[in-house]
Order: structure tokens, then C-alpha cells, then sequence
């Protein structure tokens, strides 16, 4: 990560980012939990999806943009820490949520199933909701078309809005 | 105002009759809704016999359903309506006992089973053929997928790590007896899924005792739009919902029309065409930025669309996945097709806690809205006074070939 004259600056501006090049990874690291996990884990996702790598760097994190061999891109955000903070995504299908969301996974499930004990039915059809103080999961979308948005509001940097993570 | 003094006011102010029936259209809105014919079967929307899970702002059906070439048939209500997806899904569950149809297999034999993926969950299940009959169209074999048979229970990982809800094997979970998908695509997955290899999205899977395990399954034996093999009115289909009061109603009847510029009740008239990219989707601008991505999807209920900071609308307290503002607010929007072309919608939000609540008996709830981050998913409350039409890919129609959404 870059640091920048700019870092105090809370607000993200698109015209920060600066593309520092595309890495095509060849080695194989343990797969580990992605969202939350370190940025070290990202290259285990790249090699889950066997798909290319593309990083942005911003003032106030990075993203790292797979392209998976289905076509569908995944973004993560990475801290100035180093650590995943957020994760999201849009194409033909949805990834594997499993490797993605790491060890947040469990809760993700366990999130699903809780709402469908509520008297849900009346309004659940067509996206996935789920807010939760230490995990937000946003998605949807239809055949052919799906997209959506994981972070973590507890390690969101300072000044990272929930509206840059798309 | 009361729909009979509306019917009234229409009548007069206009050469056209038709409140009321006796007519082939009935106005109401600015909508004409199509009459029993052999294209036109009804829908209803709401709640009612045909909403069996009570689900807010769903439009239902009934089909016929044959094993193939024979007269061994069932009729099943209760289908939901969507344009967001292609390939009817019956649930096992809702199935008369004993009614069987042909599974489809691969080459060795085994059963082909499809986890089918939706925005709110997924089906899990055979894959099988049936001759589907609806007013006077039928689409022989036809591929569908019996949903939730017990006798594939086991669900491979890589279905439910990519789901975004549960496996919807119940009326509960699925909110309808079924799905009748009658979108944009011939299939549900398409060319992704013919091939082998990591590019194969793993909708389809050959399912032998030892285990199933992700195949590629060709164009003609994978889950098809019923629609495009009828043998006419077969290019698309237009859904057709009268317009519901702000404040909401218990139920409407409407139609759902099979085919565009094919007989005299389904010309595109004044519709506007927007094309659609390869995934189905066009762009929806909004307060000076565009949203691509976007789309309509009767199958979506509500108007689902951006987040917090960029609509400012707050969450609810309640229902907390949806938008409370605490008066209605008012928007504008212009959806772009890949051809250019434009239509400007005026929408509006209301407070989703109030609409949800339990003394409320309205099941269309126009202004009911929720976030959909980075794009407008623009579900069945889009479609209430907008007869919507849905072109499919490769199809000829009078306004171009589809791809298109128009209205």
C-alpha cells in the first residue's frame, strides 16, 4: 500500500485512483478466509476462481479485482492494514460465497436460516438482505445477472463510505 | 376514487367501452388489459387462492402440465410470474401424488439435476419433460424442473455456496407453488453451460448414485422458456397489471399475453424498445449518474434500487431490509436501452414499515422499496398501470429482434 499526502483527507475521490498494473500469481497459498482475512489470502481466491488479478490503489485502500473464468469479477477491498474489509461482485453467477466470505461464512448461513424462521415470506422475494452490526450482506439480481456486497462495518478505514463498495 | 365512477369518467371521456367486460379490452389506467383469447391467459395479482405463500406484490398463473404425447395431466396454480428468469419450476411438493413425468438423463442414463440460482435463494432439483398447456398454446416436451424432490435431497456444495438464500423447497420458502419463467433467454443458463471446464457456471449436474458432479448440458435439453416453443406467439410476452392505488390493494386481475405483434392483442403500439445487453439488462439513470445492470423482473417484489447515501432514504426500524422514509418521496428516473433509446419513470417510496404492517391488508403495495446496491431492480410494483413487454433473444417481433424490454 501507498501511503499519500492525501491520507488524512476523509473523503474518496474516483480521480485518486492510480492503476499500478495487473499480476498474474502462479503460486499456491492456503486457502484461508477471504473477507476479514489478510491480503495475502486474496491470491488463494484468484487461484479458487482461476481467474486474472487487477489492483487499484486509492488514498484510502486498494482493490483487488479478480476476473474469474465464468466472467463474473470480484472486487476486495484491502485496508491500509493490510486486511479485507470488504468484497464484492457482478456477473453471470454468483462466486463461491464459501471461499469469499471466509470465516464469516458461518454467520452468513446462520443469518439465512434465522430469517426464514421470521414470517419472512411475505416479502422476500428477488434480493438478499442481511445487516448485521458486525456484517452486512447486500445482493440479488436475476438469471444471467447477479451482483451484491459484503464488509465488515467494524473495519471499514476512516472516511470509507459503504457507497464505494460495489 | 371508487373504480366503478373511474370506469364512468373513461367511458365518457373516450370512444372506448369496456369497464367491466363484454369487451376484448378493459380499461383501467392507461393500460388496456387483453381479454380471454387463445394468446391470454389471466393473472392475478395479490392476494388470493393463486398467492398460496401470501406474498406481497407476486402475480400468479396456472398451468397445464402432460406427460409428454399423453392425456396423464395436472394442473397447477399458484405459479409466479417472472420475467427475471426463463424455464417453468414446479415444486415436487405441490405435485398431484403419483404424477410422474420423464426425467431427462445424460448419455450413461443418470438423471440431469439443476440447482437453479435466484435472488432470494435457489431450486434444487430433476430435470424433466412435460407437455405444458396454457389457454390455446402448448409447448411440447418441454424441459422444467421439478423443484425439491426428496428423492435428490443431497445438495452439492458448490449450489449452496454460491446461494444467496436457502434451498426453496417448500411453498414458504419458494413463495409459490412454482415459477413460470417467461424472460429474456431461450434457456435459463445457455451457452456457458454446453462447455466443460472452469467456465461453466455448474447449473447442471449428472447425478449417478456415486454423486453428482457438474456437466455440460446441451442448448435443447436444458431448462427452456416455455414460450418459445409454442408454435405461434412464441417471440415474447407482454404482462399486462392494471394500475393499484398508492395506498395499495388486495388484489387485481390482469393477463399475461403470449407474443408481440403476432395477433391483434399484443401490437407494440406506443411502447418504446429498449435493448438489452448480453445479461439481460439496461441502465437506469438517476439523479445525473447511471446505474447499468439494471432491469425490470416480475418476480422482484418491490422497487429495489441504490443504498441509504444515495437515495436518503433511511432504513426501517421494523422490517429493517427495507426503506422508511417518513413521508412518500418522489423520484424520477430515465431507463436506457443498448440502443439508445430512452423512457423517463416517475416513481415514488413509501414507508415500508407502515405498508408491512400487520393491520395492512393490501397485498400490492406500489411504493414499497428497498436498496439493490449499484443498479434498479425494478420489480412487479413497475409493472402496475405499464403493460410490460418482454422480447426473447433471437426472436423477430415488429420493434426488432429481442433481447428487449418494452412499455
Amino acid at each position: 500500500m501507498q501511503s499519500d499526502s492525501v491520507l488524512a483527507d476523509k473523503f474518496f475521490s474516483m480521480s485518486r485512483m492510480r492503476l499500478i498494473g495487473v499480476a498474474l500469481l502462479v503460486f499456491a497459498l492456503p486457502a484461508m478466509a477471504e473477507l476479514g482475512g489478510s491480503v495475502s489470502s486474496i491470491q488463494a481466491d484468484q487461484e479458487h476462481m482461476k481467474g486474472t488479478r487487477r489492483v487499484t490503489t486509492t488514498a484510502a485502500y486498494s482493490v483487488h479485482e479478480i476476473q474469474a473464468s465464468t466472467g463474473t469479477m470480484v472486487r476486495e477491498f484491502v485496508s491500509p492494514s493490510g486486511t479485507v474489509f470488504a468484497v464484492a461482485w457482478n456477473g453471470p453467477s454468483t462466486p463461491d460465497l464459501q471461499q469469499l466470505l471466509g470465516t464469516y461464512f458461518g454467520q452468513y448461513t446462520q443469518a439465512i436460516q434465522d430469517k426464514d424462521k421470521r414470517t419472512e415470506q411475505r416479502t422476500a422475494r428477488g434480493r438478499l438482505s442481511i445487516r448485521q452490526e458486525g456484517l452486512v450482506v447486500e445482493a440479488g439480481g436475476h438469471m444471467r445477472s447477479f451482483s451484491g456486497r459484503a464488509y465488515l462495518p467494524q473495519m471499514m478505514p476512516q472516511g470509507v463510505a459503504s457507497g464505494a463498495i460495489k | 376514487m371508487p373504480r366503478w365512477l373511474f370506469c364512468v369518467l373513461i367511458a365518457a371521456a373516450t370512444w372506448t367501452l369496456g369497464c367491466g367486460g363484454g369487451n376484448n379490452n378493459t380499461m383501467t389506467g392507461n393500460n388496456p388489459i387483453a381479454g380471454p383469447a387463445a394468446n391470454v391467459v389471466t393473472l392475478t395479482a395479490g392476494g388470493s387462492a393463486q398467492n398460496p405463500a401470501g406474498i406481497v406484490n407476486g402475480a400468479f398463473t396456472s398451468v397445464t402440465i402432460c406427460s409428454p404425447g399423453t392425456a396423464t395431466c395436472a394442473t397447477i396454480g399458484g405459479l409466479l410470474v417472472d420475467t427475471g428468469s426463463s424455464g417453468l419450476r414446479i415444486l415436487s411438493s405441490v405435485l398431484p401424488a403419483g404424477f410422474s413425468l420423464p426425467k431427462q438423463t445424460d448419455a450413461g442414463g443418470n438423471p440431469i439435476v439443476e440447482c437453479a440460482q435466484f435472488g432470494d435463494g435457489f431450486t434444487w432439483g430433476p430435470v424433466e419433460l412435460a407437455d405444458m398447456k396454457v389457454s390455446g398454446e402448448q409447448a411440447s416436451s418441454l424441459h422444467i424442473q421439478i423443484a425439491g424432490d426428496p428423492s435428490f435431497s443431497a445438495v452439492p456444495a458448490s449450489c449452496s455456496n454460491a446461494a444467496l438464500g436457502p434451498n426453496e423447497t417448500t411453498v414458504a420458502l419458494l413463495g409459490a407453488n412454482g415459477i413460470l419463467g417467461v424472460g429474456n433467454f431461450l434457456q435459463d443458463c445457455g451457452p456457458a453451460c454446453t462447455v466443460s471446464g472452469a467456465g461453466n457456471p455448474g447449473l447442471y449436474f449428472s447425478c449417478p448414485a456415486s454423486g453428482c458432479v457438474v456437466t455440460a448440458e446441451s442448448l435443447a435439453t436444458q431448462v427452456q422458456n416455455p414460450v418459445a416453443l409454442f408454435t405461434t406467439d412464441n417471440n415474447g410476452v407482454i404482462v399486462e397489471l392494471p394500475t393499484v392505488a398508492s395506498g395499495g390493494a388486495v388484489t387485481e386481475a390482469g393477463a399475461l399475453v403470449f407474443g408481440i405483434g403476432t395477433q391483434s392483442n399484443n401490437a407494440l403500439g406506443a411502447a418504446t424498445v429498449l435493448t438489452l445487453d448480453a445479461n439481460g439488462n439496461f441502465t437506469t439513470m438517476f439523479k445525473g449518474t447511471s446505474f447499468p445492470g439494471s432491469f425490470v423482473d416480475s418476480g422482484s417484489n418491490g422497487l429495489f434500487f441504490l443504498d441509504t447515501p444515495t437515495t436518503g432514504l433511511p432504513m426501517c426500524p421494523v422490517n429493517t431490509d427495507f426503506y422508511c422514509p417518513t413521508s412518500v418521496q418522489n423520484f424520477s428516473a430515465t431507463n436506457q436501452g443498448t440502443n439508445g433509446h430512452t423512457t423517463p419513470i416517475n416513481f415514488s417510496v413509501a414507508n415500508a414499515d407502515g405498508l408491512l404492517s400487520n393491520s395492512n391488508p393490501n397485498f400490492l403495495l406500489p411504493q414499497l422499496a428497498a436498496p439493490f446496491p449499484g443498479s434498479f431492480d425494478w420489480g412487479l410494483p413497475f409493472f402496475y398501470g405499464r403493460n410490460v413487454f418482454v422480447a426473447i433473444e433471437g426472436k423477430s417481433t415488429p420493434g426488432g429482434t429481442g433481447p428487449y424490454t418494452a412499455y
